[in-house]
């Protein structure tokens, strides 16, 4: 049977963490190597965007992966969240222009347009609470979609405020709060139980 | 549409396919099979000596918005055992599963096993209104034991019901029964988790311990489920192959009386596809094939009886054209297969 495979992310806020997490656990993997997998003991670590991993887990071409829970959420990933991790925190709000006469959700005029790059999030979010908005999708730089009249509202991540602040936006709803989890493919966690529920073991026991 | 609807939840009735028929009445095709056998068992089988023991190969089609690409209308193959309200019932179908899987060739197959009744009964206990339930279900089915925790103490639920929903999601195994008794007190939990002791120890006398597991998380989409549930898994497929489980209130839901039953569909498409469709070619062609050549109608009555003789014996036999001794040669060198040759 293959090596079990774990897809870490290969830059962005969660990149350095989730190395540090496997070194603690004893599984060092060496980021001098610039190639996608790398085989540390009984492991292959494969390297891919933390966007993708939902995706990868989901469909089985690794076992398990770490990345954010918002991006499993948007990307409806089919998977199981073995463990918080307990890094990578942030929230996703809602936030408006700061001169805006608009102080909550359900102040959004019926209609306005939410600018966001997690547009599943956003729509079942303004759905489970009954409100209807037009959600556009962007890639990044999302901040900036009110200044150029592209939005009257984004949807994003903010983790201290500041980049809010910056670009003179104020949050007026938290839609959820996120976290660096450990998700696994469902039919993997069942056919290599044992193999999964060591390394989850070591893992837990160095987050 | 009404009768295929009962006890299978919102989720599958929403997946039916659905249309007007002349006088305005929603009509629906059948997204699964259990409800319909139910439905026939209630209006024409309850007088037969129970237990029944009855299967079927059927199609079903249903619409799935997630998976744009999945097919629409999939073949199940399945098994229900209507009329006993023991244990062993529900060992009996989980042991013919595992041997039609294995006999199919799958050898690696793992059961998950969980019971609707204890899930529904912890549900009861965190006190929870609909929509409430149907986040709990989707931390469950994610596993995700910290947003649980989270929503569960904002609802004001007990601490005790909050662990035990951490061990659903975080234990798998026999111990999760203790852990979630150990956090929530509870007669009736208590008493279902020694139906699910005893189920693991009947299919341990068939040799089967290491196939199955115990997910208490594990949740099935229809409603009808009362009992022990369960589901197969392969690495050969990125799904479960199926699933089943018990279901004693909804043959009553037709007829009022209570009649027990539980069994299991498998998803033939599935299976083809974890078997390999070139597996499955080959396991065919091993079937011994013989063509059978009369060379003048004398011989057509010999032919005949020998086509049926084999073909009662398992072979496949084909009669060829009378006369056509060339043809027939190509034909058995083409296809592998034996020619005989009746005078």
């Amino acid at each position: 049977m293959r090596a079990l495979r774990m897809a870490i992310p290969n830059k962005g806020r969660l990149h350095k963490p989730s190395l540090e997490l496997l070194a603690r656990a004893g599984l060092s993997v060496s980021e001098a190597s610039r190639s996608y997998v790398v085989r540390v003991d009984d492991l292959e670590v494969v390297f891919a965007r933390a966007a993708d991993i939902p995706i990868y887990v989901h469909f089985g071409a690794v076992d398990l992966g770490i990345t954010g829970h918002d991006l499993v959420l948007e990307k409806e990933a089919d998977v199981y969240e073995l463990l918080d991790l307990g890094f990578g925190w942030c929230k996703m709000v809602v936030a408006v222009p700061e001169e805006s006469p608009v102080n909550s959700v359900y102040e959004l005029p019926q209609g306005s347009r939410v600018a966001t790059s997690f547009p599943r999030i956003a729509s079942s979010y303004f759905e489970g609470l009954g409100l209807s908005v037009e959600v556009v999708e962007v890639e990044g730089a999302v901040e900036i979609a009110p200044r150029l009249r592209l939005a009257d509202a984004i949807v994003d991540l903010a983790t201290t405020g500041a980049t809010l602040r910056e670009n003179r936006l104020k949050e007026i709803a938290v839609v959820l709060e996120a976290s660096a989890r450990l998700i696994c493919n469902k039919v993997s966690f069942r056919t290599r139980e044992r193999e999964i529920a060591s390394l989850v073991e070591r893992l837990r026991a160095s987050r | 549409m009404e009768s295929l609807s009962k006890g299978v939840g919102k989720g599958l009735v929403q997946s039916m396919f659905k249309a007007q028929d002349d006088d305005g009445r929603l009509v629906a095709f059948r997204a699964e099979m259990t409800a319909p056998v139910a439905r026939l068992v209630s209006s024409k089988m309850l007088k037969e000596g129970m237990p029944l023991r009855l299967c079927y190969v059927s199609n079903v089609v249903r619409f799935k918005e997630r998976y744009p690409g999945y097919p629409r209308e999939l073949w199940q193959a399945g098994v229900e055992l209507i009329g006993n309200r023991g244990v062993d019932a529900d060992a009996e179908v989980i042991s013919l599963m595992l041997t039609a899987l294995n006999e199919l060739g799958l050898k690696d197959v793992k059961v998950d096993v969980g019971h609707a009744g204890i899930f529904k009964r912890l549900l009861a206990l965190a006190k929870l209104g609909s929509d409430e339930v149907e986040r709990v279900k989707g931390f469950v089915s994610m596993k995700d034991s910290t947003g649980l925790k989270r929503m569960l103490r904002s609802s004001g639920c007990d601490e005790g019901v909050v662990r035990a929903f951490e061990a659903v999601c975080e234990v798998r195994g026999l111990k999760v029964l203790d852990e979630v008794l150990s956090a929530v007190d509870d007669e009736e939990i208590a008493r279902l988790a020694e139906e699910v002791e005893l189920l693991f120890r009947l299919l341990s006398y068939n040799g089967l311990q290491d196939k199955v597991s115990l997910d208490v998380g594990l949740i099935r989409g229809l409603d009808y489920y009362t009992g022990i549930i369960f589901e197969p898994y392969t690495p050969a497929f990125g799904s479960a192959l199926g699933g089943g489980g018990r279901y004693d209130d909804l043959i009553a839901s037709f007829v009022g009386k209570e009649v027990p039953a539980t069994g299991f569909a498998l998803v033939v498409d599935h299976l083809v596809e974890a078997i390999g469709v070139e597996a499955i070619a080959q396991r065919l062609n091993k079937r011994k094939r013989v063509i059978i050549v009369p060379l003048s109608y004398e011989g057509y009555r010999e032919a005949l009886l020998r086509a049926r003789d084999l073909r009662g014996r398992g072979v496949i036999a084909e009669l060829h054209p009378v006369g056509d001794l060339e043809g027939a040669r190509a034909k058995a060198e083409r296809m592998r297969a034996i020619l005989e040759v009746v005078e």
